[in-house]
């Protein structure tokens, strides 16, 4: 059997109970999380949250401490040259060598893959607006980042792991880097692992939703289906309700001067009665996709202003 | 790998006038002009080359490994169809190349520019540049050490410090051989030199194929199979940086308690009584005279040597106010006097001549005149005397030139020129006309020149197999009446020296050495009228084996003395006593004291003149049990760094005894070479039995339950497709 063909309808990528520490921390601790063959997946978290160590465990580049984990149906830890010219993998910071002119950059990259789609390349620089004599390092970031994911593209992979692809880039590279996406994942059976701080472009481009807070995956779902399952209300009191009212399910409580936002994932009949329990004024609102999101990175920092130093 | 190789020359090839600039700076500095006429080319550039040749390759290492182990570089670069071996190998080979090319192209300048010059102001010839390329093509194992260095998941104490001492520890061997070993050498040297390249160069690649996955503990930890070589090389490197901080604080001991002036020290040997011609046991020792302003032998006491059962007094006053003669040494004839690189000696003004004078490696003297400008004027052969451009004539067989020196520094010292020896014969160097005479036409295979009585002057020894020729050097007269004995001050070199005397020799007698044993190794000597007195015996008494002489004579047959020392009146130094050395000494890996015991044993085994090491051993009972308690002391403290040491790392039990069982073979390293081996573990309470257990385990060592995952917050949103 071919390397191309091995196990179709398995996920892209599947990890078990994987878990890496660097010292005594976890950083990344019993996460379990399957992308679908086919589907483009948004991986948010905060800086620290794990998103890059688990990246660099699916890609090989660190072993776990302990846990498995699998990509195109291979054990990240022995990936060959083969399986790896099948995956496209961008870095944090595009990064490409700046002695390089961007023709040379091409020429290393299809001598240095199996399969090689010149016209790709071509169309993806074009779209950036890059001179290929031009040396890497006279490139705007957003050119660089043209570069790098023209050659990611190029190689014709069937997965494409996204390390925060977006990250300083200017509105108009964001635009072109997300069509890009959009058209890649369109091209076929083709399967794309973006991560990513910017959540307009997550919405724009994913179908999925992962979301990690301090190593540990709490949401792993369709876009549509995150949305339906959270909800939120907002609390009119002075006090910090949830202080005295614990309630199911609650994902945050925010202060918005005297009054509170509640957000609460999977509401139920319990955790209605325990908002509605709260006193004063108690009204429901719409979650947009950035609230939602926002409330479960929330948990794990205390929100402060940089200004005053106060908790907000 | 090709576009691999082409992307890390491209990366990497400015740093390449980096090293031509160094190079060719350091080819320009060992230019005889700046390093002065005592300089000899081959030893001066291996010189330069042993500091600079390293620190390029280590820089390279250090600058090729460095960025493509940062996390975004390295995935850019590892994330394609290619090996991590790929990666490694592209590395080294782009590495060697820009290394090679930095180091060759100025040594080729040199060597054309000898070349175009030719020996006509210097002895020198352009492959004195090759002991200098072999050494930098060994000092290339610094760059697979520099990536070995370069490890990011590495410490400072382990992984980083430990890789360079090995190939530092290697490089230092290459020195040694090759500053002055000429072309054999240089050619055991590369091919020693390659296999070495080719060792690090394996071991650096194992290394960083795990670099690319860095793994944890458990992965490594657990067992060596398939993965012996970097664990080797680290236990040589633990084992190589203990040793030598050992050397270092005993040489800093030693500094510090030895004596920064001269202290006259009293030694026990045999001598030849002045006149009487009579063997004495005598204790002498060497004292400065401020009335001559030298140093002068003062005899402090001593006894005839009869034969009879008594025990010898060394220390009575029957020998003092007598003058005695010493015995010498019969030296075997070397191939290079010690002030050679391997192709040339330096150039030497023996007194009484008026060229200075070079051994050729390649069997000739090529003379030089000083003024009004160093020019080569004349080559001498053993056969005869050549115009100076070329090597003609037959080439002498081993150093004639620092043989006669060596062996005549008794005329040499009173301002005599001094014949040449070579393993075929003497011979004589003539003054105006520069010609040579062999005066003693004889195969060599030891050599002496022993004082012959007061005015007389030195006889000549020669051995050839177990026969000793003796020869009395004469002038035209046929006699030795040239010789004169100067003042031995500081004056000395002022007087006139009688330089234009035509020496001849004249066998005088042959004797047969008495054993086997004295064919081989050195032995003392000492001439009598009647007689040629041998002994091994010609150290001072406390190293003695045996304490008996012969006298052998021409036509008698051997006389055998053997004689017993009061050890009442010893006045050897006494070493057995407690020192901070002796406890250091307990500090060096016990497998190297039993390897230097052995050696030691097999010398004496295959040798019984050298010292017994188990005799040595019950004489020095204060120094030897030092040795032992301070060497318990650090095995007992090893013992305990290697079980903490090995539960820090998470070592099975069989490991952790395996390492205890090397304890008393490798002191300290054991515990040094766990650390630099395995990685550390980190432990968490079990929620089961609270006993801290290892994070890299499904299942906790003590209880056996395996990791819980995390409680549910109630918030967790996974669908069925996750």
């Amino acid at each position: 059997m071919s390397d191309k063909v091995a196990m179709p309808d398995a996920p892209a990528i599947r990890t078990h109970r994987l878990t890496r520490y660097f010292g005594r921390r976890a950083v990344v601790r019993d996460l379990d999380f399957a992308v679908p063959r086919g589907s483009v997946v948004g991986l948010l978290g905060l800086n620290g949250a794990g998103k890059t160590t688990a990246i660099r465990m699916l890609m090989g580049f660190l072993e776990p401490t302990r846990g498995t984990c699998e990509i195109l149906g291979h054990d990240s830890r022995h990936l060959t040259p083969q399986t790896r010219c099948r995956i496209g993998h961008t870095v944090e910071g595009h990064f490409l060598y700046p002695w390089m002119r961007v023709r040379e950059c091409e020429r290393f990259s299809r001598q240095t893959h199996s399969s090689w789609d010149g016209a790709m390349f071509e169309q993806s620089v074009r779209r950036f607006g890059i001179d290929t004599a031009a040396k890497v390092s006279w490139l705007s970031r957003g050119q660089r980042a043209g570069v790098s994911l023209a050659s990611t593209l190029a190689a014709n992979p069937e997965l494409l792991v996204l390390d925060d692809p977006a990250l300083g880039l200017d509105p108009v590279s964001r635009r072109a880097l997300n069509e890009t996406i959009v058209e890649f994942s369109e091209g076929g059976d083709r399967t794309v692992l973006l991560s990513s701080h910017l959540l307009e472009d997550v919405e724009r481009v994913a179908d999925r939703v992962a979301l990690m807070v301090d190593g540990r995956m709490l949401v792993d779902s369709t876009l549509d289906d995150f949305r339906s399952r959270v909800a939120a209300w907002v609390v009119n009191t002075d006090d910090d309700p949830i202080a005295r009212h614990p309630i199911p399910g609650l994902v945050h409580c925010r202060s918005l001067g005297n009054r509170w936002l509640v957000t609460v994932a999977d509401p139920t009949d319990l955790s209605r009665e325990a908002i509605e329990g709260l006193g004063g004024g108690v009204q429901q609102v719409d979650v947009s996709f950035e609230d939602a999101v926002l409330a479960y990175l929330s948990r794990s920092r205390v929100d402060h202003s940089f200004f005053t130093g106060a908790a907000s | 790998m090709k576009p691999l190789i082409w992307k890390e020359f491209r990366e990497n090839v400015r740093w390449m006038p980096i090293g031509l600039l160094v190079s060719a700076a350091v080819c320009w500095m060992v230019h005889p002009r700046y390093q002065g006429n005592n300089s000899l080319l081959a030893i001066a550039l291996v010189n330069q080359f042993a500091i600079i040749t390293p620190l390029l390759a280590f820089a390279l290492g250090v600058v090729q490994a460095y960025r493509d182990l940062q996390n975004a570089a390295g995935a850019y670069l590892n994330h394609r169809g290619v090996t991590a071996s790929d990666v490694f190998l592209a590395k080294t080979i782009s590495g060697f190349a820009i290394y090679i090319v930095s180091v060759i192209v100025p040594l080729a300048g040199l060597a054309a520019w000898v070349a175009y010059h030719g020996m006509w102001w210097f002895p020198m010839r352009p492959a004195q540049v090759i002991p200098a390329f072999v050494f930098a093509l060994a000092a290339f194992a610094m760059h697979p050490a520099a990536t070995l260095m370069m490890s990011r998941s590495a410490s400072w104490w382990g992984t980083r410090l430990f890789p360079l001492a090995p190939a530092a520890a290697m490089l230092a061997v290459f020195y040694a051989y090759l500053r002055d070993g000429g072309l054999l050498w240089a050619g055991i040297s590369f091919l020693v030199g390659l296999l070495m390249l080719a060792w690090m160069i394996a071991i650096a690649r194992q290394s960083w194929r795990q670099l690319a996955s860095d793994p944890p503990a458990a992965t490594v930890n657990a067992s060596l199979r398939r993965r012996w070589l970097l664990p080797t090389y680290m236990l040589v490197g633990s084992v190589v940086c203990l040793t030598t901080a050992v050397m270092f604080a005993i040489a800093f001991v030693e500094d510090l308690s030895r004596s920064k002036v001269y202290v006259p020290t009293p030694t026990s040997t045999l001598a030849i009584e002045e006149g009487t011609d009579k063997v004495w046991l005598v204790t002498h020792q060497q004292d400065y005279d401020s009335s001559i302003g030298n140093y002068s032998d003062k005899v402090l006491g001593g006894e005839i040597v009869t034969g009879a059962a008594t025990e010898l007094n060394v220390m009575a006053n029957d020998a003092k106010n007598r003058k005695f003669r010493y015995l010498n040494y019969v030296t075997q004839l070397r191939s290079m006097y010690y002030n050679s690189d391997g192709f040339f000696t330096q150039p030497n003004a023996s007194q009484g001549r008026s060229l200075n004078y070079a051994y050729d490696a390649r069997g000739y003297l090529i003379g030089y005149e000083q003024y009004p400008q160093l020019r080569w004027v004349t080559t001498i052969a053993a056969d005869g005397v050549h115009p100076a451009g070329v090597l003609a004539g037959k080439p002498f067989k081993l150093d004639a030139l620092g043989n006669g020196y060596q062996i005549f520094m008794t005329l040499a010292n009173f301002g005599f020129p001094h014949p040449l020896i070579d393993a075929d014969g003497v011979y004589v160097i003539d003054q105006d006309p520069i010609a040579i005479r062999k005066i003693i036409d004889l195969p060599i295979d030891g050599v002496s020149n022993v004082e012959a009585g007061e005015g007389l002057a030195p006889r000549l020894i020669i051995r050839s197999e177990n026969q000793l020729s003796e020869f009395q050097l004469v002038d035209e007269t046929g006699t030795d009446d040239w010789f004169e004995t100067q003042r031995s001050n500081s004056m000395t070199r002022t007087q006139k020296i009688p330089n234009n005397i035509k020496l001849s020799a004249e066998l005088v007698r042959t004797v047969t050495l008495p054993d086997a044993g004295f064919t081989k190794g050195a032995f003392g000597i000492a001439w009598t009228a009647d007689a040629i007195v041998v002994s091994k015996n010609w150290i001072d008494q406390q190293s003695s084996q045996s304490n008996d002489f012969y006298r052998l004579k021409a036509d008698a047959p051997i006389e055998k003395v053997t004689f017993a020392i009061d050890p009442g009146t010893s006045v050897a130094p006494d070493f057995d006593k407690f020192t901070l050395t002796t406890m250091l000494v307990g500090m060096i890996p016990g497998g190297l004291d039993l390897t230097g015991f052995a050696i030691a044993l097999a010398i004496y085994i295959t040798d019984p003149s050298q010292p017994n090491p188990v005799v040595d051993f019950i004489r020095y009972p204060i120094m030897v049990s030092t040795f032992f308690v301070s060497f318990i002391i650090i095995t007992a403290l090893s013992f305990w760094l290697v079980r903490r040491a090995a539960y820090r790392r998470g070592l099975s039990r069989q490991q952790t005894r395996c390492w205890n069982w090397s304890v008393p073979f490798l002191g300290l390293a054991a515990p040094l070479s766990i650390i630099a081996i395995y990685r550390l573990v980190h432990r968490e309470p079990c929620p089961a039995c609270t006993a801290p257990r290892r994070v890299d385990l499904h299942e906790c060592e003590h209880c056996g339950e395996p990791w819980q995952p995390p409680a549910d917050q109630g918030i967790e949103i996974i669908d069925q497709a996750a």
